[in-house]
């Protein structure tokens, strides 16, 4: 990799039913086609991983991938992906998280980290640069991943390591377990947990004291203090951002009427300002903290009040005595809160603590919590069955459940599963609010067309980060588009989707977003890595890549079929607020969507796509 | 001789690394916060960011400590500056200084430590929320304020015992 | 007459969750709420709080009945005596996307 920088050009490939590591040279050209990060790591899961494995089969690869501008100085270069087969979907998923990590890796001198395989026994994996190995985690199996992290940085004597780990959830296989660095920081979605799980991975540990080095490095810091002034002057990465996080989207789409509420029974909340972003800064909030090399620190450092420590009192290390914790970010406080019908924010912090020890994506979990209670006040399910009543708003019930659910105990084993699963093993699969088997995020998209469509198309299940179309619809970032309005929206959500996709192969945080552009962000990468490339040269490998994610999930078995939404997007308006009376009309959205995108009638790439992104 | 020095307010850090990221890069060219001379300390329990770097201070213990001389004060700025040609490596000035403020680069076989970048620090430039400062304040005031504090305290916790 | 729900920094800015403005349309409750405000709160509200064109600040939304004026009639939406105003400055001070 002499001639690419940006890089350390190494990856490690670990094959856990060998117990070896082999450290191998990253494919530079993959590395020149994909970016990076999400896109390179797809190119190698495409390649070695049969598209039609069980996800939790050894012969699944878990990826953990960084970008060429992770670990450098521009603005949020905090990110790793971790790209596998889903277990909830069956899809390709790729699962993003900041932090320290990412950077600490590549420090150490490795882009990637390939495992193959599964160990006979729990392993954990060591990385102080050079020094590589499996390591028996027989001690830790069991633990949650506060403890987990703990105990690593003790047996390692080396503190300043940075651990990602999987909690119970993960090692229980829940199919919506997460992968959980420095306590926090999590690859939440789509189940990556459960994979590392499944291949008895308990942790890894890394420390790296080497450099990333860049090809122009004078060049790097021009471009980054542009991209630091965009930051600056943008109001949301500048004020909003950091002083309510992203928690202070609660009201705003609670005006908006696009707020979910009772599994998406109702489309708002009326106690949405007990769970909101300015509720949060007035009574709970420490601090606001940062990714590595992040200058907009939306992360929130927070506490349960002083009413709420008899009940929900947290620990997340021993010498943890003011019940600090962090969190909630608005998908969770929405899941854990407004969806179950909640407005207990201790309880909602409880919760959310919980999943980070016990490793748990927050938004499955709640949505999967509030399709029980639908259930349960249906009369679907019993409180002889759940253990437990579940009626919607019943804040102990949910902290009990999260607990439950992390150790597939009682009606927590149900949970475990997932809405999908979870509905139609009780006769009632319409309960399940999602796509591909993955729970929707926070924003109904009956009231916001855009969100729809972007939910049905993604590639990794319903998701709000493949295609946040509400910047556009809601917040008017680039410029505003009427939420109401289908016409047009097609391409809004293919240029959402190549940009956000872009921006994460990068290693690049996608928050960026909100305040600059790609026009600032390569000549940034550009500057880091020497290779030419022009703003459309991004997008374009931004397309590729999703196309490449498109092609991998036709080859795994799904269709056009799959990009659609429940019956209640579809058939049942709102009942009430300002969207009262609307449905998602996705059928007027897809056909133009497969058009625009090159694809066929029936949701696959032509080849002509396919060759004119050069794709295989 | 500048007035000037780094005044860091830990309230304002998010515990982000750009100072280190800078910091390494000036010295280096490459990105390598392990050789950064000013660092952040993360106090996730306490929700408190501690960036922390040469105070400079006058009555500099890890220049008395060198027995080589190696340690000097640069005339424009009053840096304490390692030279790097004289320094045998023995760690006696790491070992001195009180702040833990002075570090051994294992590569080099030297000590280093933070030059004020020669009167324009890098890590303050990167700072993006005005935590890291370099300013022409008076360091004296807060310490006297301090002390005043922490003395009064004291006679009245005695005097109130003694009554 | 109207109510006026204010959120993040516009909630700062008047120090005040909600408020009751007699307007007839957004321009006029615009007007009103710079008048009771001055300074500050003008100058979040109009891109020129000195010009007579009255032009809504672009960082500034504004929804009625949860529907943003900019699919309604802008500054010449009618607002009627139930009618709720909602207030956000997606810029100086409001939104993410997490």
């Amino acid at each position: 990799m002499a001639d690419l920088k940006g890089w350390t050009g190494n990856i490690l490939r670990v094959n856990l039913s060998a117990g070896s590591v082999v450290k191998e040279p990253l494919n530079e050209e993959w590395a020149r086609q994909y970016v990076g990060g999400r896109g390179v790591a797809a190119r190698y899961l495409s390649e070695e991983v049969d598209p039609e494995v069980d996800p939790l089969a050894p012969e699944n690869s878990l990826i953990f991938a960084t970008g060429p501008l992770t670990g450098t100085n521009a603005s949020c270069g905090s990110r790793y992906m971790v790209v596998t087969k889903g277990p909830l979907t069956g899809a390709m998923t790729t699962s993003n998280s900041g932090g320290m990590w990412a950077p600490e890796l590549k420090f150490a001198g490795y882009d990637m980290i390939i495992f193959e395989g599964k160990s006979e026994r729990p392993v954990y994996l060591w990385i102080l640069d050079d020094e590589v190995e499996l390591r028996p985690a027989e001690h830790l199996w069991g633990k949650g991943v506060f403890d987990t992290e703990d105990l690593l940085k003790r047996e390692t004597g080396v503190p300043d390591c940075r651990v990602a780990a999987i909690g119970p959830a993960g090692e229980n296989q829940v199919l919506f377990a997460a992968i959980v660095n420095e306590k926090f920081r999590a690859a939440g979605r789509s189940g990556v947990g459960a994979v590392m799980g499944s291949k008895n991975l308990k942790a890894i540990a890394v420390r790296g004291t080497g450099a990333v080095e860049v090809d122009d490095p004078v060049a790097m810091m021009r471009a980054q203090w542009a991209m630091k002034q965009d930051l600056t002057e943008a109001p949301l990465t500048s004020e909003g951002l950091p002083a309510y996080g992203t928690l202070a989207l609660m009201n705003v789409i609670n005006e908006h009427g696009a707020l979910p509420t009772n599994n998406y029974q109702l489309a708002q909340f009326e106690n949405a300002e007990k769970i909101s972003g300015e509720e949060l800064a007035e009574t709970r909030l420490a601090t606001n903290k940062a990714c590595f090399a992040c200058t907009i620190a939306c992360g929130r450092v927070s506490r349960i009040s002083d009413e709420g420590v008899g009940r929900y009192a947290v620990t997340t290390s021993a010498r943890n005595w003011k019940h600090a914790t962090e969190g909630p970010e608005y998908e969770n406080a929405w899941s854990l809160g407004a969806d179950c019908g909640i407005d207990d924010f201790d309880a909602i912090l409880k919760s959310n603590t919980l999943c980070n020890d016990y490793g748990m994506d927050p938004i499955s979990l709640g949505a999967t919590i509030a399709a029980a209670m639908e259930l349960y006040e249906k009369g679907t399910i019993s409180e002889e069955q759940t253990g437990l009543p579940l009626g919607f708003g019943n804040a102990d019930a949910l902290v009990a459940l999260t607990e439950q659910t992390a150790f597939r105990r009682g009606f927590g084993d149900e949970i475990a599963e997932g809405s999908k699963r979870m509905g139609e093993k009780f006769g009632d699969p319409d309960v399940f609010m999602g796509v591909k088997g993955q729970e929707f995020p926070a924003y109904d998209p009956r009231a916001i067309q855009g969100m729809g469509l972007g939910y049905a198309t993604s590639n990794r299940g319903a998701c709000h980060l493949r295609a946040y179309t509400v910047s556009a619809e809601i917040v008017g970032i680039p410029e505003p588009v009427d939420p109401r309005a289908t016409e047009g929206k097609a391409e809004l959500a293919i240029a959402f989707q190549n940009i956000s996709t872009a921006v994460d192969a990068t290693g690049l945080c996608i928050f960026l977003t909100f305040g600059t552009s790609i026009e600032s962000i390569r000549p940034i990468l550009t500057a880091a890595t020497g290779a030419a490339m022009s703003d459309a040269d991004l997008v374009t490998a931004g397309e590729r890549i999703w196309n490449l994610e498109r092609l991998w999930n036709n080859r795994a078995g799904l269709t056009s079929a799959d990009d659609t939404l429940p019956k209640r997007m579809l058939n049942e308006p709102i009942p009430a607020g300002p969207a009262q009376g609307e449905v998602n009309k996705l059928g007027e959205m897809l056909p133009e969507y497969y058009r625009a995108r090159g694809w066929s009638e029936d949701g696959r790439p032509l080849d002509a796509k396919l060759a004119e992104l050069g794709i295989i | 001789m500048s007035d000037q020095v780094l005044s860091i307010d830990p309230e304002k850090c998010t515990g982000c690394k750009q100072c280190e990221l800078a910091c390494s890069w000036i010295q280096t060219g490459a990105f390598q916060p392990s050789k950064s001379v000013i660092r952040v300390h993360v106090f996730d329990e306490q929700a408190s960011f501690a960036p922390y770097a040469c105070f400079q201070c006058d009555e500099a213990w890890c220049m008395q400590a060198c027995p080589v001389n190696a340690i000097d004060v640069d005339g424009q700025t009053g840096a304490k500056i390692v030279l790097d040609d004289v320094c045998v490596g023995c760690k006696l000035c790491v070992i001195a200084c009180p702040f833990g403020t002075i570090f051994y680069d294992k590569q080099a076989d030297a000590a280093t430590k933070c030059d004020l970048c020669a009167g324009d620090p890098a890590c303050a430039h990167a700072c993006p929320t005005g935590a890291i400062e370099f300013s022409s304040v008076d360091p004296g005031e807060w310490v006297v304020d301090f002390g005043v504090a922490v003395n009064d305290a004291y006679v009245r916790a005695i005097e109130g015992e003694g009554s | 007459m109207p109510t006026v729900r204010l959120f993040a920094g516009m909630r700062e800015k008047m120090e005040t969750r909600e408020i009751a403005i007699p307007a007839r349309d957004v321009r006029g409750l615009l007007d009103d709420l710079a008048l009771r405000k001055a300074g500050a709160l003008a100058s979040v509200l109009f891109d020129d709080p000195a010009s007579e064109a009255r032009v809504p600040h672009q960082d500034l939304r504004v929804l009625v009945n949860g529907r943003s004026t900019s699919f309604l009639d802008g500054l010449d939406t009618a607002l009627d005596d139930d009618d709720t105003v909602t207030l956000m400055l997606h810029g100086a001070r409001g939104y993410p996307g997490g």
